[in-house]
């Protein structure tokens, strides 16, 4: 009962949306980061394929594992990990290992098997997150560059569609957070089912699930051994970002449990308010904007020192 | 030389309700820095206990948001934030910001 | 002894050789006493014309609770309308909620403004307004939703007073930390229909009064700074009826962010000013009321469904949320989320206190009907 009621969620999310409609490309990449989240995902997408009724969710899944320790040791672990999950889900699929260092590509890349791609370019990402000097923007860069990662690989691979575990606790955080950088016009795109761009789409699928449902859903099917704990040994410097899971935190203990549901929804609601000229994108994040790059780059750009940005926005 | 400096604290923008007077003139140990002012202010200024927190974090290590400190009528911001050596004479000013609309 | 590091000097665009006393919250800028009033009176004057927010001759009436805001609000309109001739007849107009204590000690330094300004002043209260003050009102009803009583009949207040003394125009003192906070609100509570219009500098341009906010890009600290260097009295207690706590928590939030990121203020504020809501979202039209004619998305504007409360007995009128939630079709682009959660669209209240209580009640128990 509960096993299908996570399917259906994910089946509506798909089909309501008409994202894979007719025969079009169902290629997709199914982003795995280890979290109970990327777990649920992983084996939401393994049940959907099994399905024989005619509700089959009718995707080709490619696995990216988005690796984001810069330990050998750790990513050796990952790496050894994977291998065991793969065995339980998915196993007919192909896997691809990659660090989040691949945003430093500038071109296209042939992606191995079983090693972790985009290994080799770990410092130079380090220097570029490192030469921003301003805590909020460099998290926040963090997150961008893992979006142009994304794109980047998939474009590598030649597939246009990529479904991310985030799930409704990290998009009503995410929402806030835009919202204190200036994007809140841009909410929609930003925390909604589907974020489209020219040749590339972020789906959500996990909007409407919240961590706690996953958790007990993971416990539940014996899902929790396929997360690969990543220890969370840094000391956070204070950020909007976490001060947002802060004042989150203080609401749900106060039993205002609400809020996120209602910032997810405001979000789906508004759009911005005077949209650019066709499609016209900031090129770090890719929100609308009629500049190459939207306010909020900007300001991440003038905290960076030596110009580190300046690479992805040729 | 002695051993304390006469200095006056002032309390302003609502502050002044906290504690007993708005400006009170005290003797504060020599080299004493903002820091010390603040733990001598939760010490021995503020009457108003229950509402401490609108004037000083919990440990006293500084003041609440929203709450200016002054030295002769300067920001301590374009001092040496907490670490302002008070010299003898010094008027210290805490203005609330929170009061009101 | 060792000498204390004195402060840098004026960084002031003039050449000023003054040390620099204030660091101006909203850029950082370290400036000297006349050179922050003037720096502030600028940010001002350059928000009113770039805006455009006043024509000349137009009579303006300056809403004056005796605050720092309204009191700082005030003296610069006074000192820019002088200074730029913008051919301003500035009033000042005061809402008297009858909160003893309060109220009445906030009135005489609104007094003192008419006085120093030389500014003539109305004061309107409660009582002849709606027949009840704020004191009659909590006695009835508790203090669990008198905020939701008082920002009603303050809104409506301020704009008959306006009418009353013949003003095309109505500013209030409006900070950019109220505006932060505003913007922060509308989202956590879902009224996409306040969030669109929140951080319009101009409101109510059809059929209302307009209202203004020159204030809008001011941080909290440099208003009070600004007070203080030009030597302004303002009245300074809480309200004693005080704010419940879900507001507290996002007030609390949005301080942390001014200071980790400072910039986070007018981002949140211009995340405010580029949000529409998509077309496909139903919202509720403007009507007038069938009572007293003021503009309202029900049959019956807020202030009197509320009166029509107190004066019944059955004070949950207007302040509990109905049960019945609006169908809203959010096509493609949108997400197939329930709208139970989205807090609701409900027009007319004034005050953003509302409802916290309602809807944390209703969300344990839709809590509840999802535990499986």
């Amino acid at each position: 009962m509960l096993h299908s009621n996570g399917q259906k969620q994910i089946q509506i999310s798909a089909q309501q949306e008409k994202i894979y409609k007719d025969a079009d490309a169902r290629e997709t990449l199914i982003v795995y980061d280890g979290t109970p989240s990327g777990a649920f995902l992983l084996s939401q997408i393994d049940d959907a394929l099994k399905q024989i009724t005619y509700k089959r969710l009718m995707v080709k899944p490619t696995v990216l594992v988005m690796v984001s320790v810069t330990d050998p040791m750790e990513i050796q672990l990952v790496l050894d990990r994977v291998k065991e999950i793969k065995s339980v889900f998915l196993e007919s699929v192909n896997w691809i290992t990659a660090h989040i260092a691949c945003c430093m590509y500038t071109e296209s890349k042939v992606f191995l098997e079983d090693v972790c791609n985009g290994a080799e370019l770990i410092p130079e990402y380090n220097d570029v997150i490192s030469s921003c000097s301003i805590p909020t923007y460099q998290k926040e860069l963090e997150r961008v560059l893992k979006e142009k990662c994304l794109q980047m690989i998939a474009n590598s691979l030649s597939i246009s569609k990529c479904m991310v575990p985030d799930d409704a606790d990290d998009l009503g955080r995410l929402a806030i957070d835009q919202l204190c950088l200036g994007r809140g016009g841009s909410l929609s795109a930003l925390v909604t089912v589907l974020d489209k761009r020219d040749d590339f789409m972020l789906i959500r699928p996990l909007c409407d699930v919240s961590k706690k449902e996953i958790s007990i859903y993971n416990h539940l099917c014996g899902i929790d051994e396929h997360c690969i704990p990543i220890a969370q040994t840094k000391i956070e410097t204070k950020s909007v970002q976490s001060l947002t899971d802060s004042f989150i935190r203080t609401l749900e203990n106060e039993k205002f449990y609400s809020t996120i549901n209602t910032v997810l929804s405001t979000a789906s609601k508004i759009h911005n308010t005077n949209s650019s000229k066709e499609g016209s994108r900031c090129l770090l994040c890719f929100v609308e904007t009629a500049d190459t790059l939207c306010k909020t780059c900007l300001a991440i750009q003038r905290a960076c020192t030596g110009d580190k940005i300046g690479r992805f926005v040729r | 030389m002695s051993n304390t400096i006469p200095v006056t604290i002032d309390f302003s923008g609502g502050a002044e309700f906290l504690v007993k007077a708005k400006a009170q003139k005290v003797q504060i140990p020599a080299k004493s820095t903002l820091r010390d002012v603040l733990k001598f202010v939760r010490d021995n200024l503020v009457t108003d206990v229950h509402r401490i927190n609108m004037l000083l974090s919990d440990d006293a290590s500084e003041v609440a948001h929203g709450v200016i400190t002054l030295i002769n009528d300067t920001d301590t911001g374009l001092l040496s934030e907490y670490d302002t050596v008070i010299e003898a004479g010094d008027t210290i000013t805490f203005v609330s910001t929170l009061h009101g609309g | 002894m060792e000498k204390r590091r004195g402060p840098p000097p004026c960084q002031s665009k003039e050449g000023c050789s003054n040390p620099a006393k204030i660091r101006k919250a909203k850029d950082g800028a370290q400036l000297c006493g006349p050179c922050f009033s003037r720096n502030f009176e600028d940010d001002v004057h350059e928000t009113i014309t770039n805006n455009s927010l006043f024509k000349r001759g137009e009579r303006v009436a300056i809403g004056a609770s005796g605050g720092k805001d309204s009191t700082v609000l005030a003296y610069v309109m006074k000192t820019l309308n002088d200074r730029h001739d913008y051919g301003l007849d500035l009033q000042l107009l005061s809402i008297d909620e009858g909160i003893k204590g309060y109220r009445d000690d906030s009135l005489l330094a609104v007094e003192k403004n008419r006085v120093e300004y030389g500014l003539p002043l109305t004061i309107l209260s409660y009582r002849d307004l709606y027949g009840w003050t704020m004191d009659d009102i909590v006695a009835k009803i508790g203090k669990k939703n008198n905020c939701t009583f008082c920002g009603v009949f303050r809104r409506q207040a301020l704009d008959r007073g306006a009418f009353k003394i013949g003003a095309t125009k109505l500013v209030t003192g409006h900070n950019a930390d109220d505006m932060a906070e505003t913007v922060l609100m509308n989202v956590l509570r879902g009224d996409i229909a306040r969030l669109e219009r929140c951080t319009n500098i101009v409101t109510g341009e059809e059929g209302d009064l307009p209202r203004a906010k020159p204030l809008k890009y001011c941080f909290e600290r440099d208003i009070v700074m600004y007070a203080r260097t030009n030597q302004l009295e303002y009245f300074y207690t809480e309200c004693i009826y005080a704010p419940n706590a879900y507001r507290g928590y996002a007030r609390k939030y949005v301080r942390d962010l001014e200071k980790v990121h400072p910039s986070a203020i007018l981002d949140l504020i211009r995340s405010g000013e580029k949000v529409s809501v998509k077309k496909e979202v139903e919202m509720p039209t403007l009507k007038i009321c069938e009572r007293c004619g003021y503009m309202t998305s029900q049959k019956m504007c807020k202030a009197c469904l509320l009166i029509e409360g107190l004066n019944t007995g059955n004070t949950d009128l207007g302040v509990r949320k109905t049960k019945k939630s609006k169908k809203v079709t959010v096509e493609a682009e949108g997400s197939n989320k329930e709208e139970n959660g989205c807090g609701s669209s409900k027009g007319g209240c004034g005050c953003s206190a509302a409802a916290d209580e309602t809807e944390n009640e209703e969300t344990r128990k839709r809590l509840k009907d999802l535990q499986f």
